[in-house]
């Protein structure tokens, strides 16, 4: 085998950085941990100039520094991080397990490579998709988002992807096309419970409306950290949709297909009442056990007072045009 | 103290718990030290030793909170394990009577006591952590968490319950009360099944730990409900009938 993380870090060099506002400023009480932010850009960089040659390593990494120095109350920075122990082992991955801190040793089992995305359906010119190809295809992009658990727990991540948008393109969608469905990998001998369709009917599906799919906020994400992502936490190739609750990013992805109609997602389909198709951040919907009013950031100590939920989980300008008009409690 | 010493120093501490044998005498066992007599004295006293080591979880919950112990999301750890507790109590305190009733053992009241107190105990501080710091005492948050959060409905429940059977606790409140004590008591059964549904409903899937609890919470009132059953039976033998009376 080859060496994955060197072949793949050799590629984790954004040719530019990406930063999203979010509409409010992050007070300072959430600053969790920069010291291994930081700490991970001098071991990436010294790397980097082992592995590659020196030209690569003064890009995005630097770029963010100008960030988040000159313009810092709009923008998440490296700052407001969650510390990488905290998302690393605190994962809901119920393929491995309904324990969070599980999936940090179990899915070591999942066997990533060789590993490929077909594109399919409603599409001009289907495709499937080596990683590889994949990582040469799409240049990367630091995207750092919230990320907020229908569980009312939160991070802030640094991913590493690009746009679906990019990928979607290259396909050329028919005018048809309406939906774009999401199909994570069916590896029974490493995830237990597939084997008797535990809990919930596998493999996981989840969707997102066409323009979902396309807005830019919308990412496929190869890595985070500054790394390959770890297998818990959906390797080799994940959704992410920082607006949505986090079960709409689905892990370990294997096939994207365009349709017409709305397909029938895992969770909504096993409980449709607790986890809506659009199941869009919102405070002022609470789930039917549950309120969705505030959150707790992974990583905070004792004292430290609950986070308030913001509408589209802080991403309502990027993202708000996309539901103008629509119900948002009907349409949960 | 020997192997030997200590061997039969426990077997001796287990009759002691079994009744067989009053008390322990700690020079049969070589230990001299005035300290550890009285410690052995007062452990072998059954009740005080089970009183003690109820503590033990609250001893481990603040060394697992002091040394960064409970995970990525310490306060959501916080409340299960504060509230489990609870639960294995309330549960250890409905277990007394069918012990008592199948052993024929007497006197166990004062256990059932201590440790429904200890699930009051333990509930407490679920209650407060979840007010202070999880809310942080921000009442608005607070009133909107509990409307538009179900489940804490049942956890309300299964607290008001258990907080009204402690307070209920002195001799002067039971003989006060007179036959009301009993009755009130009874609401264990409910607020504990309560309790349960608090756990489940939180949960979206992976049911099995709560529903072993909920498997041996019916046992034990099925134990209740046979008894009921059977003292029904034979109050109906004692009753005597009333005569027929027969046409000549």
């Amino acid at each position: 085998m080859i060496d994955r993380i060197g072949s793949v870090k050799s590629r984790f060099y954004p040719k530019k950085s990406m930063t999203f506002k979010t509409s409010k400023d992050i007070p300072s009480s959430e600053i969790t941990d920069e010291k291994i932010w930081l700490g991970r850009r001098e071991a990436v960089r010294s790397m980097g100039v082992l592995l590659l040659t020196g030209l690569a390593t003064k890009t995005a990494f630097e770029s963010k520094d100008v960030h988040a120095e000159t313009s810092s109350s709009l923008i998440l920075s490296s700052r407001d991080v969650t510390k990488e122990k905290n998302v690393t082992h605190y994962n809901n991955f119920y393929e491995f397990s309904y324990y969070k801190e599980e999936p940090a040793s179990l899915a070591q089992a999942l066997i990533i490579d060789p590993w490929s995305v077909e594109v399919s359906g409603l599409v001009e010119h289907p495709t499937t998709f080596a990683l590889e190809d994949l990582q040469r295809l799409f240049p990367l992009q630091d995207r750092i988002y919230r990320l907020r658990c229908v569980e009312a727990w939160s991070a802030v991540i640094p991913w590493l992807g690009f746009p679906l948008k990019d990928l979607l393109s290259r396909v050329s969608p028919l005018s048809s096309a309406k939906y774009v469905k999401f199909t994570s990998v069916m590896q029974p001998e490493a995830m237990v419970n597939q084997r008797d369709n535990r809990v919930l009917a596998w493999p996981y599906v989840e969707a997102l409306r066409l323009d979902e799919a396309v807005h830019p906020l919308t990412l496929l994400s190869l890595g985070m950290y500054g790394k390959p992502l770890m297998k818990q936490n959906g390797a080799p190739i994940r959704l992410v949709v920082p607006w949505k609750y986090g079960f709409k990013s689905i892990k370990s992805l294997v096939k994207i297909e365009l349709v017409a109609e709305p397909p029938v997602t895992t969770w909504n389909q096993a409980a449709p009442e607790d986890y809506g198709f659009y199941a869009n951040v919102n405070p002022e919907v609470p789930h039917p056990r549950w309120s969705q009013a505030s959150e707790r950031p992974l990583g905070s100590r004792f004292f430290t007072p609950r986070r308030v939920t913001q509408l589209f989980n802080g991403y309502q300008e990027e993202v708000g045009s996309l539901y103008s008009g629509m119900d948002l409690r009907r349409f949960y | 103290m020997t192997l030997q010493q200590t061997v039969d120093f426990i077997s001796a501490f287990v009759r002691v718990i079994r009744k067989e044998q009053k008390t322990i005498d700690p020079l049969d066992f070589g230990i001299t030290s005035p300290h550890w007599v009285f410690l052995v004295h007062k452990l072998a006293d059954t009740w005080t030793f089970l009183c003690v080591i109820s503590f033990w979880p609250l001893v481990w919950l603040l060394l697992l909170m002091l040394f960064d112990g409970l995970g990525p999301n310490p306060i959501g750890e916080f409340h299960l394990y504060t509230g489990i507790w609870t639960l294995r109590f309330l549960l250890v305190s409905l277990c007394i009577t069918p012990i008592q009733t199948l052993t024929q053992w007497r006197g166990m009241a004062s256990y059932r006591q201590m440790f429904g107190l200890m699930a009051f105990f333990y509930g407490t501080l679920h209650v407060y952590g979840y007010l202070s710091i999880d809310q942080g005492w921000m009442w608005t948050a607070i009133v909107r968490d509990v409307i538009e959060t179900s489940y804490i409905w049942y956890g309300i429940f299964g607290f008001v319950v258990v907080f009204l059977l402690a307070i209920t606790t002195p001799k002067f409140a039971k003989k006060m009360m007179g036959k009301s004590w009993k009755k009130l008591h009874r609401w264990v059964y409910p607020a504990s099944v309560a309790v349960i549904l608090h756990w489940v409903m939180q949960l979206k899937g992976n049911l099995a730990e709560p529903f072993l609890y909920g498997v041996l919470l019916l046992m034990l009132l099925l134990f209740r409900v046979a008894a009921w059953w059977k003292n029904r039976k034979l109050m109906r033998l004692m009753i005597p009938r009333r005569p027929t009376v027969l046409d000549d």
